[in-house]
């Protein structure tokens, strides 16, 4: 056999090896066996996935992140409310709360969606504190996760006041205004005792209605969680002794769950509002970028003081 | 057939194909009809690019499944686009006035996919050193695609005595006449269908 007849048949049993050594590298790091449905049918029942993450307010975040604000999604809650297809929604929350207005609004849509006979299942991420609860509790069905941080059933509203360091640089602030309390929780000044009562009277309004409705959603008389309706915070685990989630579970526990009550089968397709390759290659960035910089607190750096369904630790 | 193989001579036709082409064009014109022994390397290539593209992430056992019945598919769209880029090759040589030897453009077109096998010892090299494995898979594909693409420049110079300018568009042009008569085919039937409509 002349040399380079021997170089090709080197070159093909080079060839042949990698071939072997490919299905067994493949093989070696093959995952289980993958559930693969095939849905003919683009209109079959299933059930849709509505994402709350991030603080709740009414207006979304900019576009690289996944944080939807309230009118987003209600329209999304609306979109699958009116789809025949979709026969029940899980809500997947990862929110610490949020504005007063853009919560009830949520709260609302979900309580509409429920009377419509539509089941709704809350799935407890990390965290579903103030807020977060308030609209888990419009839901027929909560889970959470054991170690899920819950409750801050309360209102909070707060402003920094600045009038001892304006002092101490001089600075004064010239307000006109029509009425005694229009520059109300002003940092410039310190609040009044009129103003402070004012503004629990405000808060405390606003608080009975959150009760009312965790009462309303989740059927039990105020009088069953009153005691723990302070503030507190408390875990997925301590939530189902009082009665304020159904069950301890995954998310995946709550779509087996949605299925079971609007009576589909295992294998009935679960759609979400699907991202485009932008959405995505900016959400996965914006990941990054968070997870990198979860060391740095949190700061508060809104210039309005607004009165907030939400837990700040 | 045993005989054949014994002989060893595909074994030239493989590494002149690889390291001489002038030789290898000289083998393909004395030889007699060689499609069906050059059949092969798309065959082995349909196979090799669904091992090189599992190697890219992990698989499922699915994965069974896709060099099962899946490489059926596979060997079928690759033996489609071998006839496909043949024929397009005679046609433009035709328009050229060359005289067309068909059945050596099938052999050659057959023979530019032994470059191309080279991807799965490129796949598994990136993917074992899990170095930017999508990237330079991708990266393999555009340049195992051009060492096939001057494989058959180079053998239809030297097969068919054409110049390397009327060689390099026989390839070429194809991808832009046909995109552009079938538009105009699709132009055509919806006059039709207006004219008919109106």
């Amino acid at each position: 056999m002349d040399k380079n007849r021997q170089i090709l048949i080197t070159i093909l049993i080079f060839m042949t090896l990698t071939l072997v050594v490919s299905i067994v590298k493949i093989s070696l790091t093959m995952t289980e066996q993958k559930e693969i449905s095939f849905n003919i049918n683009p209109n079959a029942p299933g059930v849709g996935v509505v994402t709350l993450y991030g603080a709740i307010t009414t207006v979304s975040s900019n576009g690289f992140t996944s944080v939807k604000g309230s009118d987003e999604v209600v329209a999304q809650l609306g979109r699958y409310s009116d789809d025949p297809k979709i026969r029940a929604i899980v809500l997947r929350i990862n929110s610490p709360g949020g504005t007063v207005g853009a919560t009830q609004e949520i709260f609302r849509k979900v309580m509409e969606i429920r009377q419509r006979n539509i089941p709704v299942v809350a799935s407890m991420s990390d965290m579903a504190a103030s807020g977060g609860y308030y609209v888990a509790s419009a839901a027929n069905y909560i889970f959470a996760n054991q170690g899920t941080v819950t409750g801050s059933i309360g209102v909070i509203v707060s402003s920094p006041s600045f009038q001892k360091l304006f002092e101490d640089l001089g600075i004064g602030m010239n307000v006109i205004k029509s009425g005694q309390y229009k520059d109300i929780l002003s940092s410039s000044r310190e609040i009044t005792e009129e103003e402070r009562a004012l503004l629990q009277e405000l808060v405390d309004v606003t608080y009975t209605q959150f009760l009312k409705d965790v009462s309303l959603g989740r059927n039990i008389p105020i009088s069953d969680f009153r005691e723990y309706a302070d503030g507190r915070i408390f875990t997925g685990s301590q939530a189902l002794g009082y009665h304020l989630v159904d069950e301890i579970g995954t998310y995946e526990n709550a779509l087996a769950k949605a299925k079971e009550l609007a009576k589909l089968p295992s294998n009935a397709p679960i759609y979400t509002d699907k991202q485009n390759a932008i959405d995505q290659f900016f959400g996965a960035l914006n990941s990054r970028l968070n997870t990198k910089l979860t060391i740095i607190p949190d700061i508060e750096t809104s210039a309005f003081s607004v009165i907030e369904y939400r837990y700040q630790p | 057939m045993i005989e054949k193989i014994r002989s060893l001579i595909w074994a030239d036709y493989l590494l002149y194909t690889l390291i001489n082409t002038r030789q290898a064009g000289q083998l393909l014109n004395r030889s007699e009809c060689f499609i069906k022994s050059t059949l092969v390397l798309p065959l082995i290539y349909a196979f090799f690019s669904i091992i090189s593209s599992s190697l890219i992430h992990e698989q499922s056992t699915f994965f069974f499944h896709k060099i099962g019945y899946g490489s059926f598919f596979i060997i079928g769209t690759t033996l489609l686009q071998v006839f496909i880029i043949a024929m397009s090759i005679g046609f433009i040589l035709q328009l050229f006035k060359v005289e067309v030897k068909l059945p050596v453009i099938f052999s050659i077109i057959n023979l530019s996919y032994l470059p191309k096998l080279f991807i799965l010892p490129w796949a598994l090299f990136w993917s074992s050193a899990n170095f930017a494995t999508g990237p330079m898979y991708l990266a393999g594909i555009i340049l195992f695609w051009g060492l096939s693409s001057i494989t058959v420049i180079k053998l239809l110079i030297h097969t068919h005595d054409v110049s390397p300018l009327k060689a390099t568009l026989s390839l070429f042009l194809p991808l832009i006449i046909f995109p552009v008569l079938f538009l105009l085919l699709i132009y055509d039937l919806f006059l039709l269908i207006i004219n008919a409509l109106i």
